[in-house]
């Protein structure tokens, strides 16, 4: 049972990362970004053209967050060009718009790297595993794990720890009254869409080695991680985290137990909580309740 | 602010959007309109068949459908290039594959608004079932040559008794023989070998390799402890829980049947556990290395199973030289080797081609599809640059003989397979109309 919960950890790690860049996003803007999925591949696409220009391990270990800074470059661009432009003419616009997104960002995956799947385990290979108590384990699923907790920890601290988190939700909870504080609140959104963007893009770099990429990733990412979104709570932080634990884990140990409805035990525990509390484990939009 | 279920409205909208917008991104184009009319004062141009390939060209089984469209092309390149078949030139229209629902529209429309010659291709199982009747409806003869589904030319895939379709072939080898080959291969070569594990994808093709194998496996090995098998859902992006579950058991042998990008991540995800023989593990892997290597990799373990795939270069003792001008010539143009989807386009473009020019030459003028058909199921035999397949008229199926084996290293291949074991049609594949089971257990 334990190495499948260290399996759910990862899926969990990945989950949370995603789900969590989501949901800020969420929580300021009120937008569910539906080209979420995307960003995520787009950190797959970048760290893959990283890694194969050196053998180098440090670099391989550092692709995902320099991809993750890229992705997070690429997220502001798309805020201030053209999310911007159709704030609060309706949820349908913002819809369309990050709708559409997903399908531009399918062509720039075939246009830029071609229309087979890319993967790249240089990085799991090189750096082989581990055996405690006779159980094996590749260093980089560790790697993984644990690099998804310091994110979780660097994310608690900036959102409850300090000035500027307190910027973000304040903005989340009124961005009228924060506006009239004098905050810049257009630059808090673009600030949150580099932060929501950034951690896709790096849950993507992350997975590169693992599961690779293809055209078709970032739809079965945002599927999975709007499911994490509403068994959280839309706009909480900690729901993300407990809801891609228990997805992730439940999973694993699914698999082994039940391997006829691994897919659908992710769904069966969406409906449990929903019908349970339909706002979600940590329910509520705002970002700041928890 | 957006209430919980205005949000799940959204969510609903954008996901059934999601569905709707990829199957209208498969969805049909408009009908290329008719050119207008040659003015009668030009020569009389030359004969143009138009060869419609559908598989896979994006999403995770692209690493199986694009090589089949490549080799076509490049075929279809050198064939048009020394005049045509039988003096008239060919013209590709490529096609994605998708869902069962997408690839009957599109057989429809290149049936009956792009009045194809014929159709080749198609890598799913469940689309080759759905799409083989709209071909016989309509008279157009379509060459299934990367699913590996044994029944694709029967009337009732339950029922063999009902008979084959008319203008539905099969040139490639089937799931039967690809399990029996993978059987053969550890009563050959891991005599001592006590526990199979088996990995195959959830569905049909994964239902019959798990099927014929472990049938066969009772015949050739009885003492063999065959374990439950595992179902990974196609396109599993972590196969990490399934792996666990295989270290727990340390089975001596592992057959396995997923392919495309599954089979080269499962092997990725797989290989750092140490499980694996020549990665600090005893156990040996039998699957489908040639999926592997196709993704740019280097073979990281050799004396690992490879079941034979019809003519592929890695199970042939002598490349022939039109081979090796088509296995460059592809790598050079595409930058990767000529995996499984560019062989069995191979034998769908050979046997096409071979029934058009035994058409031509027994009527002296270029034949209808009808006599093309017919010149089709009587080729006897289908010779290509690989090899020779027999034409078996009764079930429209083209049977190879296989060299499946050990892989080790090539000189200038990315592997080969040695020690391998010949396998005639007659050891691999059953008797016409017969299930893969019900032939197994008459042995």
């Amino acid at each position: 049972m334990i190495p499948q919960v260290l399996n759910g950890l990862i899926f969990a790690s990945i989950l949370f990362l995603v789900t969590a860049g989501l949901s800020i996003i969420f929580g300021i803007l009120r937008i569910v970004n539906f080209a979420h999925g995307s960003f995520y591949a787009l950190g797959i696409y970048i760290t893959y053209t990283i890694t194969r220009l050196t053998k180098n391990l440090i670099l391989h270990l550092l692709s995902p967050f320099i991809a993750a800074i890229i992705v997070g470059f690429v997220g502001i661009l798309f805020e201030i060009g053209l999310l911007r432009r159709i704030y609060g003419r309706g949820e349908l616009f913002e819809l369309l718009l990050t709708f559409g997104m997903i399908f531009v960002f399918m062509d720039i995956f075939r246009i830029g790297w071609g229309s087979m799947p890319i993967s790249d385990p240089t990085v799991t290979f090189t750096l082989g595993t581990i055996s405690i108590r006779g159980l094996i384990i590749p260093i980089y699923n560790i790697f993984l794990i644990v690099t998804a907790a310091i994110i979780a920890l660097v994310l608690w601290f900036l959102i409850y720890k300090t000035k500027a988190g307190m910027i973000i939700r304040a903005t989340s909870h009124d961005s009228e009254v924060t506006s009239a504080l004098g905050v810049n609140v257009q630059r808090v959104y673009t600030l949150t869409f580099f932060l929501g963007s950034f951690l896709a893009g790096f849950a993507g770099g992350l997975m590169l080695p693992i599961t690779g990429g293809w055209i078709g990733s970032d739809l079965e990412i945002l599927v999975l991680a709007l499911v994490v979104l509403v068994v959280g709570g839309m706009g909480s932080i900690k729901g993300a985290l407990v809801a891609s634990i228990l997805i992730g884990i439940t999973r694993a140990v699914g698999i082994s137990l039940f391997p006829k409805i691994e897919l659908a035990i992710i769904y069966l525990i969406m409906v449990i909580v929903l019908l349970i509390k339909p706002t979600g484990l940590f329910g509520g939009a705002d970002i700041e309740r928890h | 602010m957006l209430s919980r279920r205005d949000f799940l409205k959204l969510v609903g909208a954008g996901i059934a959007t999601t569905v709707m917008g990829c199957a209208q991104q498969q969805a049909p184009t408009a009908p290329t309109p008719t050119p207008t009319p040659t003015p009668k004062t030009t020569p009389k141009p030359t004969k143009e068949l138009k060869l419609a390939y559908v598989a896979y060209r994006t999403g995770p089984a692209a690493a199986f459908g694009e090589p089949g469209h490549q080799g076509i092309d490049l075929l279809v390149d050198w064939v048009n290039a020394s005049g045509g078949i039988a003096g008239a030139k060919i013209k590709v229209i490529h096609e994605d594959e998708g869902k069962p629902a997408e690839v009957v529209e599109k057989f429809k429309r290149l049936c009956l608004d792009e009045k194809v010659d014929v159709i080749m291709g198609l890598a799913s199982t469940a689309n080759s079932m759905a799409a083989a009747p709209v071909a016989e409806e309509n008279s157009t003869l379509f060459l299934s040559c990367q699913a590996r589904i044994p029944y694709v030319t029967w009337n009732d895939p339950k029922d063999p008794s009902k008979g084959r379709m008319d203008w539905v072939f099969k040139t490639n080898n089937s799931a039967v023989s690809h399990a029996v080959q993978a059987a053969y291969l550890l009563a050959e070569f891991f005599p001592d070998a006590k526990v199979v594990a088996q990995v195959h994808p959830d569905y049909a093709w994964g239902y019959d390799n798990y099927e014929v194998f472990t049938a066969a496996i009772k015949k050739l090995k009885p003492d063999v402890e065959v374990l439950e098998p595992l179902y990974p859902k196609l396109f599993t992006p972590d196969y990490t829980p399934y792996i666990t579950d295989l270290v727990n058991a340390k089975p001596d042998y592992i057959f396995t049947s997923l392919w495309g990008t599954d089979a080269t991540r499962f092997i990725d995800q797989l290989i750092p556990y140490q499980l694996l023989k020549g990665a600090g593990g005893n156990t040996y892997l039998c699957g489908y290395w040639d999926f592997y290597i196709a993704l740019g990799r280097d073979l990281p373990l050799y004396g690992h199973p490879q079941q034979g795939i019809q003519g592929h270069w890695a199970e042939l003792d002598e490349i022939s030289p039109e081979y090796e001008r088509y296995i460059k010539e592809f790598k050079q143009r595409y930058d990767r080797w000529p995996q499984a989807g560019a062989v069995d386009a191979v034998s769908a473009f050979y046997t096409w081609k071979a029934a058009i020019e035994k058409a031509y030459e027994e009527k002296g003028e270029f034949p209808t599809n009808d006599e093309i058909r017919d010149a089709m199921e009587n080729l006897g035999k289908v010779e290509t640059f690989y090899g020779t397949g027999i034409m078996r008229k009764e079930d429209h199926r083209v049977l190879w003989p296989i060299n499946t084996g050990l892989t080790a290293k090539h000189e200038w291949l990315p592997y080969t397979v040695k020690p391998k074991i010949h396998l005639e049609p007659s050891k691999q594949e059953p008797p016409a109309l017969t299930k893969g089971t019900d032939w197994i257990a008459t042995w």
